[in-house]
């Protein structure tokens, strides 16, 4: 714990412009790229960002609560992905010949990249607007830009996913989002706890439903 | 201590239960104990003492001592049937790890944290979506969304009730809080216009998983919208709040029993039909009076009961008539006695048809509506019309010739169970003081009927 705490603190040294644009680029991740180690990478990162800003805003240790809730979510999900190998369906269905040697570059952009871009572009500029002008809180550290970003981009993730785990990686961003904003207005260490316990059990959710599919692709797989 | 033990043992039991899951009469006999002395804590537990976990108070009031018991019970009842007709291995574990949770949300008094639980009852309901055949992805990704949707609205609302006892003279919060209860509660009740989850989850998951997702989950969903109009007065006197659910149940009402109509799936029909009910609910908690509460609460109930009682009967004849369809209505009564009756009682009652339970408490809700408002009489009325002719409709579709049909008959406990459940909603109806009277004397200790 004091070690993570010391490189939380050596962290916290980076500005709030660096952290927001931190986040802009995490989530757009999350929201253009299939890939789904990039994005679980992403949530990581994204989770150590979300913290490091509130740690301006509430005490250390919670803020820290919500980085080891972030690491337990990202653990749960990448043990699900690898045992769904990373979503590839010809894995699943074992269908091996119609598989390229290495992921090819539409494994990790999808079809409508430029939609999406777009689409992130679109929720950035609405975010920093509405942020400025119509902020939730007084804070002056982006905390409102950040809220409506996050909350912004699940949104989008889970209208452009069909897959549970990319869904859920959208509700998770919009959960973080919407935690950004309650964590200004609630300090206490068991309201933290408990988002992290909610945290985590849609972590587990989003495991079991993406494991229920495979067994539906194999089954399709094998007829 | 009773209280604490009222969350945790169910909590503690469903991890053994899970792992039991290959012994299943083990299984059952072992969650099935746990309710029952859970139900025999409860009845003894003191009312209004409180009790203290991380420094927020529990407390069971006449309210939610009266839910418990009715929630523990229609559980028993559940883990009893999915021993005859198993449910998915997930079923029993979840349905008792909900129990303890949705228990914590109840008494605890405070209501960020009470919603906090929720939302994780809520989450552990995904578990229960695949049964034994793996549901839709989309049955359970268009569950969690709106779940998730839905909490922040409801955590929202605690912290602007909070804000406006301290700025009493700032309207934006009034209006800020109307939108946050009415979209997080609207979404949790699958009130029109955000109804459509609950018979997406209805058509792919097994009945008794929706059944528990409408007769256990709603009840405290709505115990908690009961809980924030009677700690905040100025709700109910200061905003337009009774006028938003009682509009919105008529809309969900109307919506939901036209709809109903129009089902040939009977999960989906039991959904609609339900939400239908629902708007019923929330038209007699809207009126604000206190017969249109009672009858609200008491309907409620009813519903519960139907609904279960309609699960029971669905899930067994899907287990043992082929996609649900028999060959003739001698057929099916020689093979399935109990779910026939079941079925057919479940339907009628649900839609408020005469002599049955939910024609008596939907009776006290048209009573309690001011004198000249035709318009939610009659629109109530087309809306119950809709639900028996859905399942007068349903039970006409099934009755087509199938060429594959079981041999087996149903389990003689399922049939005493349906049969028991039909009996108790007929004397409910004959009877509806039963239910009522106790409900009255809730209904008059609340602090917003006794304002209005």
């Amino acid at each position: 714990m004091d070690v993570l705490q010391d490189i939380f603190v050596s962290l916290s040294s980076l500005s709030h412009l660096e952290l927001m644009l931190g986040l802009l680029i995490t989530a757009t991740v999350i929201i253009v790229l299939e890939d789904w180690r990039l994005s679980l990478w992403a949530l990581l990162a994204q989770y150590v960002l979300v913290s490091l800003l509130l740690a301006r805003v509430m005490p250390l240790r919670v803020a820290l609560i919500k980085v080891i809730v972030g690491g337990m979510v990202c653990v749960i999900l990448y043990l699900t992905a690898r045992r769904v190998h990373w979503g590839r369906e010809a894995i699943i269905k074992g269908a091996y010949h119609e598989l390229a040697p290495v992921a090819t570059v539409l494994d990790i952009f999808p079809m409508n990249l430029w939609f999406r871009l777009l689409l992130a572009l679109l929720a950035a500029v609405v975010s920093y607007a509405l942020g400025t002008r119509h902020p939730f809180v007084d804070h002056p550290h982006g905390i409102s830009q950040a809220c409506y970003w996050l909350v912004g981009i699940g949104l989008l993730t889970v209208i452009l996913s069909r897959h549970p785990f990319k869904v859920g990686l959208g509700l998770l961003t919009f959960q973080a989002g919407f935690e950004v904003l309650f964590a200004t207005l609630e300090k206490s260490l068991s309201v933290a706890a408990l988002l992290g316990v909610v945290n985590i059990l849609m972590a587990l959710a989003i495991t079991y439903l993406t494991t229920a599919q495979l067994t539906v692709i194999v089954k399709e797989g094998r007829r | 201590m009773s209280l604490i033990l009222l969350i945790f043992v169910p909590l503690t039991v469903a991890v053994p239960v899970y792992f039991l899951r290959r012994h299943w009469s083990a299984a059952v006999f072992v969650s099935l104990a746990t309710t029952l002395i859970l139900i025999g804590v409860c009845s003894q537990a003191p009312l209004g003492e409180p009790a203290y976990i991380l420094g927020r108070e529990l407390v069971l009031d006449e309210l939610s001592g009266f839910l418990l018991i009715f929630l523990l019970s229609l559980a028993s009842l559940m883990i009893l049937y999915a021993w005859q007709i198993p449910q998915g291995w997930a079923f029993i574990p979840s349905l008792l790890a909900i129990l303890g949770l949705l228990s914590g949300a109840i008494m605890i008094r405070t209501f960020l944290i009470a919603v906090l639980l929720l939302e994780m009852a809520a989450l552990v309901f995904v578990f229960m979506i695949h049964g034994r055949r793996p549901a839709p992805v989309g049955t359970a990704i268009g569950y969690v969304v709106p779940l998730v949707m839905a909490i922040p609205c409801l955590l929202l609302v605690s912290w602007l009730t909070e804000s406006y006892a301290l700025h009493p003279d700032n309207l934006l919060l009034i209006r800020f809080t109307v939108i946050a209860l009415s979209a997080g509660f609207g979404i949790l009740l699958a009130a029109a216009p955000f109804h459509s989850w609950l018979p997406t989850v209805a058509e792919g998951a097994p009945f008794a998983a929706s059944a528990s997702l409408i007769c256990i989950f709603n009840p405290v969903v709505l115990a908690l919208l009961l809980g924030v109009l009677n700690s905040h007065l100025w709700l109910t006197t200061g905003s337009p709040v009774l006028l938003v659910i009682s509009t919105s149940g008529l809309l969900t009402a109307l919506v939901a029993g036209v709809l109903a109509f129009a089902q040939r799936d009977p999960g989906r029909l039991m959904a609609y039909a339900a939400i239908s009910d629902m708007g019923f609910v929330l038209v007699g908690l809207g009126t604000g009076s206190l017969t249109s509460t009672t009858g609200a609460l008491a309907h409620i109930v009813n519903r519960s009961l139907l609904v279960l009682l309609l699960a029971m009967s669905l899930g067994t004849l899907r287990t043992y008539h082929k996609d649900g369809s028999v060959s003739t209505l001698r057929e099916a009564l020689r093979r399935t006695p109990g779910s026939i009756v079941g079925y057919i009682v479940g339907g009628l009652a649900l839609g408020g048809f005469p002599l049955f339970n939910g024609f008596a408490t939907r009776w006290l809700v048209y009573r309690s509506l001011p004198g000249d408002n035709l318009l939610y009489s009659g629109a109530l009325l087309l809306a119950g019309a809709g639900v028996v002719l859905g399942y007068v409709r349903s039970l006409s579709l099934m009755l087509q010739p199938s060429p594959e049909l079981k041999a087996e008959r149903e389990p003689l406990l399922v049939t005493v169970m349906t049969l028991s459940l039909a009996a108790l909603c007929l004397l409910l109806g004959l009877a509806p003081g039963l239910v009522v009277d106790p409900i009255l004397k809730i209904v008059q200790e609340m602090a917003f009927i006794a304002g209005g």
